[in-house]
């Protein structure tokens, strides 16, 4: 939220923070907020967009940041077009769907744009189907293994591996784990945004996780 | 959201790691341009939502005044602007040019000697001078006048128009219309003719009678194509005619043609 200064403070009013079932209650009053924020901004009301940015500038961020191997200075850019692409078409935002999966929609369609200009093949540079193939297969030899709980230490380390190991991910999974668990859009929505079906947004997630997994491994 | 979907396994962990290592935030520098922008757009909405003050009631009727008086003014000139017979603007407002930019003295006669070829509109005719009269014969327009290098070139393309049809035997057409046109000094019999010794009493008088100017030298014109064409009994035909209408015209032929004129009977 908006200090007196107008400031913003970094984490606050993160959509996914807290406990579980914290957050699952309070997914809906987030949206609903989101959305009147939205519309009270429209009306010109500045202090809303205030804590609508708050809510969701570390997600966009991170989100251009982690698609392009950290490269801040081009994530700083992204990640300010879009939120100026909010203002812009603060007037034409219909609450009639979820405010984060419009602002992902925005955000991945001004990435996809990057790397259209850079001439970065983007998200279609993975074979889906041989994907699936592999992810099943590995699940499938490490049933025992994954049913075992993960014990890896929530800390500085593992956090910087699956930050590494996500660069590693292909393009179209890792903008579905990032989509998910940065954006906190459901896989329905993910396969609406990015024009997939369901099972092939599934797919996508279970070969991101199996790769995140495997770089945290021998911190079991 | 996620909840009843189905579950990717020990996703969960994976998830809370993640979340605890991703802390990165947009800089802020960039935090203040976005929200500045966001200040500025908002400010710009409520400028616009703001009511606006009470206008006058005239201001509320401005407009409708204002395409009233349009249609009202334009209505009257069409009533006022003289109806045509169709026959076209260009040789009437030829002929409206000719005659402002022509002292009344000098243009009255030229437009009554010629009333059925012109179809100069009353309003020119009011403007140039009396009408005909009545028993006033239809002459041959004269062309003559307008190609006089004294006049100037915007009369041209009118009085090629109103220029008798010429024989296609003696028709110099080309030569004769770019001459009209570009209102260039007349070709060679008129400088001839103009290096002859006129009868200026004889002409003044005709054209003080009714503006025969013009028509005379056409006629001569005439005269001159056909003699030089060979055609000497229609020439000859010409000049006795003209000499019954114009005293002393033999004086005004080119010289090149005085000889001949005296054998002609």
């Amino acid at each position: 939220m908006a200090g007196p200064d107008g400031t913003i403070a970094a984490s606050a009013g993160r959509p996914d923070t807290g406990p579980q079932m914290q957050q699952v209650r309070g997914q809906g009053q987030a949206d609903d907020e989101d959305a009147a924020a939205m519309l009270a901004y429209a009306g010109g009301d500045a202090r809303a967009f205030e804590s609508l940015y708050a809510r969701h500038k570390g997600g966009t961020y991170r989100y251009f940041l982690r698609h392009l191997n950290g490269h801040a200075a081009t994530a700083d850019e992204l990640h300010q077009d879009l939120w100026l692409k909010v203002v812009g078409a603060r007037s034409r935002y219909a609450a009639d769907a979820r405010f984060a999966t419009w602002l992902y929609t925005l955000a991945r369609r001004r990435l996809v744009d990057h790397w259209r200009h850079a001439g970065i093949a983007g998200f279609e540079s993975i074979d889906e189907e041989s994907v699936a193939a592999a992810v099943e297969e590995s699940m499938a030899s490490s049933v025992a293994h994954d049913d075992a709980p993960l014990r890896a230490t929530i800390s500085a380390q593992a956090g910087r591996r699956l930050v590494d190991a996500l660069q590693g991910v292909p393009a179209a999974q890792r903008d579905a784990f990032l989509l998910h668990v940065d954006g906190g859009l459901s896989i329905a929505e993910i396969g609406a945004l990015s024009g997939e079906p369901a099972e092939t947004i599934k797919s996508r997630l279970r070969y991101a996780y199996r790769k995140l997994r495997a770089s945290l491994e021998d911190l079991q | 959201m996620t909840s009843g979907e189905p579950r990717v396994p020990q996703d969960e962990e994976i998830r809370q790691a993640w979340r605890a290592a991703a802390a990165e935030s947009p800089p802020t520098h960039v935090d203040t341009a976005i929200l500045s922008a966001a200040r500025e757009a908002a400010r710009t909405t409520e400028r616009k939502d703001a009511p606006r003050p009470a206008r006058p009631w005239y201001r509320e009727w401005q407009p409708m005044l204002a395409v009233a008086a349009v249609a009202g003014l334009a209505f009257a000139l069409i009533q006022v602007m003289p109806r045509g017979d169709g026959a076209g603007m260009g040789p009437r407002a030829t002929a409206s040019g000719a005659a402002e930019s022509t002292p009344p003295s000098i243009a009255a006669p030229q437009i009554s000697e010629a009333p059925t070829r012109l179809k100069v509109d009353d309003t020119v005719r009011k403007s140039a001078g009396p009408p005909p009269p009545a028993g006033a014969a239809p002459h041959p327009p004269g062309p003559a006048a307008f190609d006089r290098p004294g006049h100037s070139a915007n009369t041209a393309a009118g009085a090629l128009e109103r220029r008798p049809p010429q024989p296609a035997a003696v028709a110099p057409s080309p030569d004769v219309a770019d001459s009209l046109m570009s209102a260039s000094p007349p070709p060679t019999a008129n400088r001839e003719r103009a290096a002859a010794p006129v009868d200026q009493e004889g002409v003044e008088a005709t054209s003080q009678a009714g503006g025969t100017r013009p028509a005379v030298e056409t006629r001569i014109d005439r005269i001159v194509t056909l003699y030089r064409a060979g055609d000497r009994s229609r020439a000859a035909t010409e000049l006795r005619a003209l000499r019954t209408d114009v005293e002393g015209i033999d004086a005004q032929l080119p010289a090149s043609l005085q000889a001949w004129a005296r054998t002609v009977r």
